[in-house]
């Protein structure tokens, strides 16, 4: 071991000068950008190319997605398709999200269920709620895959104790319904109350409407049950998911 | 003398010289370092803000669609990507490191410490760098020390590096086993000063590469002509932030 490895990191070491310089370069080099004119976006579309062509796999991610939307570039799903499949291949998450959605459509590549559900599943085993709760969707409703409420509600469940407040909805929808789980009024009330909690603009939870509906078929008992287990959610879970 | 002490008297010289280069190019690396932080932080709190700013309201924009598309696949990922690069601008601008005590007036100009505190901080690390020692029992304290005194040259705090000088008085290495243990030692040295000399090189090249040593170049450009660039970049992102805000309030006056 040279000397130079011996030394404690102190953040003022030659050795972090790398990390240091990476961590605020992305805004930087969009000032650089603006001080050379106006941002062409065929120039934005430029440097993402450069850098999804030397191997970084988020670009080849976002470079995927400007093709499958035109932003910035001409449509082309085909391009697409290719950068999402460099991209997932080199284990990127949500790039294996999306080359599912290509699969299952047909875009860019010939249509096939089985890469489509193969892909979803490598994403949504990776652990990110919101790629968890594509594939739950996928199951609940017999997308590319025969319907298997089981499944769909295992996965709700994954995204669910993250703190996704949308799987949190659908989960307890489910226990309202039976589908997936068995029927359970209190599990219900508890998954849309945590939901209703914590959702945001655009997520879509059940609102008041349903949870009124389910309130009325429960005892003053089990929704006070109900309660208990909001909190305790809160207590273990609820600081550090999403 | 003999051909021992001759060569003995060479490595002498050569550690020397090895020993002031290295103390010299720390002092560069801790100075440019002090530079280049000050500058980023500018850049970060005045620029670096608002391209957040505009990441965030994309970010709505495109929850916005997302919202009013629930079934669309590119819609939902689209909004997802967006929301997670305004997180991380945002996280960027919000641990930019702390200030240092003593800012600088023009952060882009040269931030130079006082001939007295850099005179104190190569002082210091003539005495402390661990790479100019051969006791490896006192490496991890050496290090400690030299991480001290970068800190203290930072902040501009003669009071710490003088004490550091201090404490350090009583650690002479060892002498009087004879030349060819110090010879072997002194060979040592050289190869130690050697190797964080390049370390130390490689890091001042690489911030000099760096794209926001470009921009405090250009920014000290036009300082010279009586202009603020930073100053005009977030001008001209205001702009751009305001024309954002308009296009998110038109979209979801449309959803009503």
């Amino acid at each position: 071991m040279s000397p130079v490895d011996a030394r404690s990191v102190t953040g003022d070491e030659p050795d972090d000068v790398a990390a240091m310089i990476a961590r605020s370069s992305d805004l930087v080099r969009r000032g650089l950008r603006l001080l050379e004119g106006p941002a062409v976006r065929h120039e934005l579309a430029a440097e993402l190319v450069r850098r999804a062509k030397a191997d970084d796999v988020v670009a080849q991610r976002k470079l995927g997605l400007a093709y499958a939307s035109g932003e910035g570039v001409p449509r082309n799903d085909r391009e697409a398709a290719f950068w999402f499949q460099r991209s997932a291949g080199h284990g990127d998450a949500d790039a294996q999200a999306n080359l599912g959605w290509a699969y299952a459509l047909g875009l860019g590549v010939e249509k096939s269920d089985a890469q489509a559900l193969a892909w979803w599943r490598k994403a949504a085993e990776q652990g990110h709620a919101d790629n968890q709760m594509e594939l739950a969707w996928v199951y609940a409703y017999g997308f590319c895959v025969p319907e298997d409420a089981r499944e769909a509600a295992r996965w709700y469940r994954r995204a669910a104790e993250q703190g996704h407040p949308e799987a949190q909805s659908f989960l307890g929808w489910c226990y309202v319904t039976g589908r997936g789980v068995p029927k359970d009024r209190i599990e219900a009330h508890k998954w849309i109350t945590l939901a209703v909690l914590r959702a945001r603009l655009w997520d879509t939870v059940l609102g008041a409407e349903q949870q009124k509906a389910l309130v009325a078929t429960m005892s003053a008992e089990e929704i006070d049950e109900a309660r208990e287990r909001v909190k305790q959610w809160v207590d273990t879970f609820g600081r550090t998911a999403i | 003398m003999d051909a021992l002490e001759q060569e003995f008297a060479a490595k002498r010289a050569e550690l020397a010289g090895a020993e002031s280069r290295l103390v010299e190019r720390e002092l560069d690396f801790a100075t440019l370092l002090l530079e280049w932080r000050t500058f980023e932080r500018r850049y970060l709190r005045q620029v670096g803000a608002k391209l957040a700013e505009i990441d965030e309201v994309e970010a709505e924009i495109k929850e916005e669609h997302r919202r009013r598309n629930p079934s669309d696949w590119l819609a939902r990922r689209l909004a997802l990507e967006a929301r997670a690069k305004a997180r991380e601008s945002t996280g960027v601008v919000n641990n930019s490191a702390p200030p240092p005590p003593r800012q600088a007036k023009t952060p882009e100009e040269k931030v130079e410490p006082s001939e007295n505190i850099k005179a104190l901080y190569r002082a210091v690390a003539k005495r402390v760098h661990p790479d100019l020692s051969t006791d490896d029992a006192e490496r991890a304290s050496r290090t400690s020390a030299m991480a001290d005194a970068n800190h203290a040259y930072l902040e501009g705090s003669g009071a710490r590096l003088r004490a550091l000088l201090e404490h350090w008085t009583g650690s002479p290495d060892v002498v009087g086993e004879g030349t060819a243990v110090e010879l072997t030692r002194t060979v040592r040295k050289i190869n130690q000063a050697t190797a964080r000399l390049s370390a130390v090189e490689a890091a001042i090249a690489a911030l000099g590469r760096s794209d926001l040593t470009q921009l405090r170049l250009k920014a000290l450009a036009e300082r010279l002509e009586g202009r603020d660039l930073l100053d005009e970049l977030a001008l001209a992102l205001d702009r751009h932030v305001r024309a954002l805000r308009q296009q998110s309030q038109a979209a979801r006056a449309d959803a009503v």
